[in-house]
């Protein structure tokens, strides 16, 4: 199958790598850290502990908190706060990935549109 | 019955692929029954909102691939989603469960309404738009395989469509969930998009929105890992099967199995809500 629009199928390919790079990534650290819980508490059962739950006032200090190492201190909780971290990041990525495109194609409606989206996010993500 | 990782696992990955292949929706029916095996409503909720964005993105790829979604649309649309989104999420935190329960027995219910598919009415004239939809310039083109053609379609009404998004963004926020068939129809009778176009650039726009309802989850620390990880994982997987064979399998026995599984849904929500007034 040829591309339909030129335009659009570059950046269609990008925006699936992205997609398809952040999923499986997330789910694979997820999965992972729900072995090591299993391996740690020899139970599969769902946990309602408060270690169990995140929360982060600013989604970008959260994830700079983990940097500094200040995340869990068990690895399995580590893992699973990771993945989910890259899971949101994911269609964040996409956003800023089509803004980069569409200054790439020099397409001002579409820059507009995108910042207006990515303005939003970053202020729903670090304003809380 | 307890609810454990294995079984949630593997609900998750049936509910995701039977949520694809039929478009009624995956979380939709899993946070019903996360509250049915004693997972608090809002926890079920902002789990719900966090595998969304899994089983979007994942069902997103063959959409993408396949160059069914509108990007451009769906970057504009998604303005009013995720506004839409992040007041909804909002709402729930702050208002008592028992609304959520009605709320999400109502919306539980809308799947009975039948969408009358108006793919008829595709306009390919490009005068029938108005300004706002001239300006964003977001027609598209897109392969059939059945007809083994190209079709170009022109979308209408942007704006009354973006109204309609920033309503589904308001309910998938405040319920967790995707809300895709919803947004589907507002694809296809305000915009007047193909179905395959809706339901690809549907998909493509429903995990922004959960992003946004997802931060604020996050912020009220409503976010549980050992809820998350197996919801994610399953419903993921279901749908990257599911969508892979889209449009190959139109079950209407399945449907109405499906339609069974809501109704008893409903009448568990109306139940808990009910209950839940009653000890008050």
């Amino acid at each position: 199958m040829e591309p339909l629009n030129k335009n659009n199928s570059k950046i269609e390919v990008i925006l699936s790598c992205i997609l398809i790079t952040g999923v499986a990534a997330s789910l694979l650290l997820m999965a992972a850290g729900m072995i090591l819980l299993y391996l740690e508490s020899g139970s599969f059962n769902i946990s309602r502990e408060p270690s169990m739950f995140i929360q982060g006032n600013n989604f970008f200090n959260f994830i700079l908190d983990i940097f500094k190492g200040r995340g869990p201190e068990n690895t399995a909780l580590l893992l699973l706060t990771i993945g989910t971290i890259i899971l949101m990041l994911t269609p964040f990525i996409r956003v800023v990935a089509s803004l980069i495109y569409f200054i790439w194609i020099r397409d001002k409606k579409y820059i507009f549109i995108t910042l207006v989206v990515l303005i939003i996010l970053i202020i729903t993500l670090s304003l809380h | 019955m307890n609810l454990n990782t294995a079984l949630l696992i593997f609900l998750s990955a049936i509910i995701g692929f039977l949520g694809s292949l039929t478009g009624l929706g995956g979380a939709s029916i899993l946070i019903p029954i996360l509250v049915f095996f004693g997972i608090p409503i809002k926890e079920a909720i902002a789990a719900g909102m966090i595998a969304i964005i899994g089983s979007s993105s994942g069902s997103a790829l063959s959409y993408v691939r396949n160059q069914m979604a509108n990007i451009r649309l769906a970057m504009f649309l998604e303005i009013f989603t995720v506004i839409g989104g992040i007041v909804g999420a909002t709402l729930t935190v702050m208002i008592s469960p028992v609304y959520l329960y009605f709320f999400f027995a109502v919306f539980l219910a809308t799947s009975f309404i039948k969408t009358k598919s108006s793919t008829r009415d595709i306009t390919d004239v490009e005068d029938k738009r108005d300004l706002l939809t001239r300006w964003l310039s977001c027609e598209g083109t897109y392969y059939d395989k059945s007809c083994d053609k190209k079709i170009k379609y022109y979308p209408k009404n942007t704006l009354l469509g973006g109204a309609g998004m920033f309503i589904a963004g308001l309910a998938a926020g405040m319920l967790g969930i995707g809300a895709g068939a919803f947004k589907t129809t507002v694809h296809e009778n305000i915009l007047k998009m193909p179905t395959k176009v809706s339901s690809a650039t549907s998909n493509f726009i429903i995990g922004m929105t959960a992003l946004g309802g997802a931060s604020v989850y996050l912020f009220s620390g409503l976010l549980n890992l050992s809820l998350m990880a197996p919801i994610a994982i399953g419903t993921t997987i279901g749908a990257i099967i599911g969508g892979r064979i889209l449009n190959r399998i139109k079950d209407k026995y399945l449907k109405i199995l499906f339609l069974i599984i809501v109704s008893a849904l409903i009448i568990q929500m109306l139940y808990k809500g009910i209950a839940l007034i009653w000890s008050l």
